[in-house]
């Protein structure tokens, strides 16, 4: 099988941005919330149906190693992102300066993932261990890299953080634009507050979420640019630290606390 | 994001312009396709092109930068952020009118490509993942995520109420 040509892949994308500008902004309102869908996610979808991973036949068309080409670009393409939203900062300094206390406490928001996420696991479908490595934090390449050296590549605890790791990877990002606008649209955040919950630590997930946002409050596309840059340069920085020191172990103790609720592993889970 | 390569020292002469090679061409596609984007959207205005232009040359710095600190615990990100930081900021000769430039290209049609890449580069071994991670670990990565974004939200919106801000 011949190796990809970089036309079409191209090409392809090119076609998914077209599908995504065709179908356009969709907005979903519904009694006191809105779901807003935007264009990207048709084109995230449109590019899905396009990979021979998903529709066979056209491996003959796209031939071998197409996705290892394009998540090549994807590196390069969320870099532009990145620059617009940083590019808000030096103006939003005082901003962030004078909301510094609230910018550096809701780092440690991260422990809401387990807050929320490991009771569902542990208690509604009866996971085992399993349940430390799929909620203790949004599984990026950091934490996956930490779960894999700590527990070993071949134990449950590395079975979890693959699995939310997958999931994020196929709709982390929309998922980051449909979340904001709902919560926004719920008008009991402050629009800074949510900013400053964009910076994830992962730049396209942090990207999606201050355009879903800027989207929803035009006139304050700078300052939620430059909140959420800014608490994603100090989420990259502090993650791995928070991760090493402060959730894993908190994991532990929370998954030992829940299991006791769900008594001896009743059924293993066979995920 | 996805750095698989193996690190490059820059005492390779040849292997180090390569890789800056590589990666200026990626971000050459890149930028083409959020271009492309524009046009879709119906914007393409020379303010377009001149603030995509800049930022391909911050992006381009910021790389260069990146492979020459052979220190290769930041990421690009990192480096590419620090350069778009400094050539904006307030006081910095110039950075009114980066800053201008940068502001003539919108956030959503910039997203839009990296989300198609992203699709075009999940393998058949990511959809076998994701097959079998199966409907309890797609609920509870939704909640994943819902949970670290309210976590944040609510501890900022408490913070930012106290401080009176």
């Amino acid at each position: 099988m011949r190796p990809t040509p970089i036309w079409i892949i191209v090409l392809t994308v090119c076609i998914a941005i077209c599908a995504g500008q065709w179908i356009g902004i969709q907005r979903i309102e519904f009694g006191i919330a809105r779901i807003v869908l935007l264009p990207l996610v048709f084109a995230f979808i449109a590019g899905l149906l396009m990979i021979p991973a998903v529709v066979p036949p056209l491996r003959r068309i796209m031939g071998e190693g197409a996705g290892q080409r394009a998540s090549r670009i994807v590196g390069a393409a969320v870099m532009p992102v990145i620059v617009v939203l940083t590019a808000s900062i030096g103006t939003n300094i005082d901003e962030l300066v004078e909301t510094g206390p609230a910018l550096i406490a809701q780092e440690f928001g991260n422990l809401g993932t387990m807050l929320l996420a490991m009771p569902a696991a542990v208690l509604a479908f009866k996971m085992g261990r399993e349940s430390i490595g799929a909620t203790f934090s949004i599984a990026r390449e950091g934490g996956l890299a930490f779960i894999f050296d700590k527990y070993g590549p071949n134990t449950p605890e590395a079975t979890g953080v693959t699995a939310v790791y997958i999931c994020g990877t196929f709709f982390g990002t929309a998922l980051f634009t449909i979340m904001p606008p709902f919560v926004a649209s719920l008008e009991i955040f402050d629009i800074r507050a949510l900013a400053m919950a964009c910076g994830t630590g992962c730049a396209s997930m942090t990207g999606a979420c201050a355009t879903a946002l800027s989207e929803e409050v035009p006139a304050q596309t700078e300052l939620i640019g430059a909140l959420a840059a800014g608490s994603n340069l100090m989420s990259g920085v502090s993650n791995l630290f928070i991760i090493i020191f402060i959730t894993v172990p908190l994991a532990e103790i929370y998954y030992r606390s829940l299991a006791k609720i769900r008594g001896p592993q009743a059924e293993v889970s066979d995920v | 994001m996805s750095e698989t390569d193996t690190v490059l020292p820059a005492s390779q002469p040849i292997t180090f312009i390569q890789k800056v090679m590589s990666d200026l061409w990626l971000s050459v596609l890149a930028t083409l396709a959020i271009a492309f984007s524009h046009v879709i959207t119906g914007l393409y205005d020379t303010g377009v092109w001149i603030g995509l232009a800049v930022i391909y040359v911050i992006v381009a710095v910021g790389y260069v930068l990146a492979r020459l600190i052979t220190i290769r615990i930041l990421p690009d990100l990192f480096w590419v952020s620090i350069v778009a930081m400094l050539v904006t900021w307030p006081g910095v000769p110039g950075s009114a009118q980066v800053r201008d430039a940068i502001n003539g290209v919108s956030l959503l049609p910039t997203l839009t490509p990296l989300m198609a890449f992203a699709a075009l580069g999940l393998g058949s071994r990511e959809v076998q993942l994701f097959k079998q991670a199966g409907w309890k670990f797609i609920l509870i990565s939704v909640l994943v995520f819902f949970g670290t974004f309210m976590g944040s939200a609510i501890i900022a919106n408490i913070a930012l109420s106290l401080m009176g801000a």
